[in-house]
C-alpha cells in the first residue's frame, strides 16, 4: 500500500526503461469511502484505525474529510488490493467504492 | 501495554430485557444473511457447484435491508454486479461470524451485565452498526446512501427510531470504553 489516504500523483523520478504502458495489475486504483447519515463519526474513525492501522490523528482526518467533503480516498494500490479494502469497508457497513486513480 | 484480547473493556447492560432484545435483533440479522449462503454439502464438488449455482446477488437486489449491506462497489453497473456476485458469499459469512459472537455473549448472560472483551468488541460494534443501517432502511423506506428520516418517518415508525437511537448509544459507549482501556494500557 502506498502513501495512505492520498492517491499517487504522476511525477517523481524518471525511469528511462519503463514500458510505455503499465500492466493492468500494476495500474493504480483507489478505495473511496462515502459519507452517509447512519454511520457514527466515532465508528468511522475506529474502522480506519482498526483495519488500516492508521494513527488516531490520520483516521480522524480521513473521517472528517468523508464527513465534510462527502468522500475520501482511504487507500491506494492495485486492483486486487483495492477489492480487498472495499470488501473490508463494506463488511464494516461503510459505503465504499473503488475506481482507477 | 494494549489490553489483551481476553480483557474486559466494555459492559453491556443486558438487564430489563435488553439482552433479549439484542439477541432478537441479532437473530433477525443472521437469518437474513443466512439466506444468501448456499446449502452445505459434504462433498466439496457439490458444495462448489451449489456456490456457483446460487444467485445471492438477486436476493440482495430484492431485499432493501440486505441491499444496504452490499452497496455497489464500482460505478459501472455490470462490474458492480460481478463484484457483488464474487464477494457476497464471503461477506455474508464474515458478517454471520461476527453476529454469532454477539449472540453467544448475550445468550450467556440472561438479564444481566454482559462483559465484552477486547477481542470481541470489533464483532459487537460491527454487528450493531450493520443492524442499525438496516433499521434505518426500514425507517426511511430507502436504500439511498444519503436517505434520512423525515418527521413523518419518525412519527410512523417509533420502533425503528428507538432501535437506531439505542444502537447508536451502545456503539458510542463501546468505542469510548475501548479507547479508555487502550489509554489505561498506555499509562
Amino acid at each position: 500500500m502506498t502513501e495512505q489516504g492520498v492517491p499517487e500523483q504522476a511525477g517523481g523520478v524518471d525511469v528511462l526503461d519503463a514500458p510505455t504502458e503499465a500492466p493492468a495489475t500494476a495500474q493504480q486504483w483507489v478505495t473511496i469511502v462515502w459519507d452517509d447519515p447512519v454511520n457514527l463519526m466515532s465508528y468511522v474513525t475506529y474502522v480506519f484505525q482498526e483495519y488500516f492501522k492508521y494513527s488516531r490523528d490520520k483516521a480522524e482526518t480521513l473521517m472528517l474529510r468523508v464527513h465534510n467533503d462527502g468522500k475520501a480516498v482511504v487507500s491506494t494500490g492495485n486492483r486486487e488490493a483495492m477489492e480487498r479494502d472495499v470488501m473490508a469497508m463494506q463488511n464494516y457497513t461503510l459505503w465504499a467504492t473503488m475506481e482507477r486513480a | 501495554m494494549r489490553p489483551g484480547d481476553n480483557e474486559v473493556v466494555w459492559e453491556f447492560d443486558g438487564s430489563d430485557g435488553h439482552a433479549s432484545v439484542m439477541g432478537a435483533l441479532v437473530v433477525r440479522h443472521i437469518e437474513g444473511l443466512d439466506d444468501l449462503l448456499p446449502e452445505d454439502y459434504d462433498d466439496p464438488m457439490d458444495q462448489l457447484a451449489a456456490e456457483f449455482a446460487d444467485r445471492p446477488d438477486e436476493l440482495v437486489e430484492a431485499d432493501p435491508e440486505l441491499a444496504r449491506l452490499f452497496p455497489p462497489a464500482l460505478e459501472d453497473e455490470e462490474q458492480a454486479r460481478q463484484f457483488r456476485r464474487d464477494a457476497i458469499t464471503q461477506q455474508a459469512r464474515d458478517r454471520i461470524e461476527a453476529a454469532r459472537m454477539v449472540l453467544a455473549d448475550v445468550s450467556m448472560e440472561d438479564d444481566a451485565v454482559v462483559y465484552v472483551t477486547m477481542g470481541r468488541i470489533d464483532a459487537w460494534v460491527k454487528t450493531m452498526s450493520a443492524i442499525r443501517a438496516q433499521w434505518n432502511v426500514d425507517l426511511t423506506g430507502s436504500t439511498d446512501r444519503l436517505a434520512e428520516a423525515t418527521r413523518r418517518d419518525v412519527a410512523n415508525n417509533p420502533t425503528a427510531v428507538a432501535v437506531c437511537d439505542w444502537l447508536g448509544y451502545l456503539i458510542e459507549d463501546a468505542l469510548e470504553a475501548r479507547i479508555m482501556a487502550l489509554r489505561a494500557g498506555e499509562l
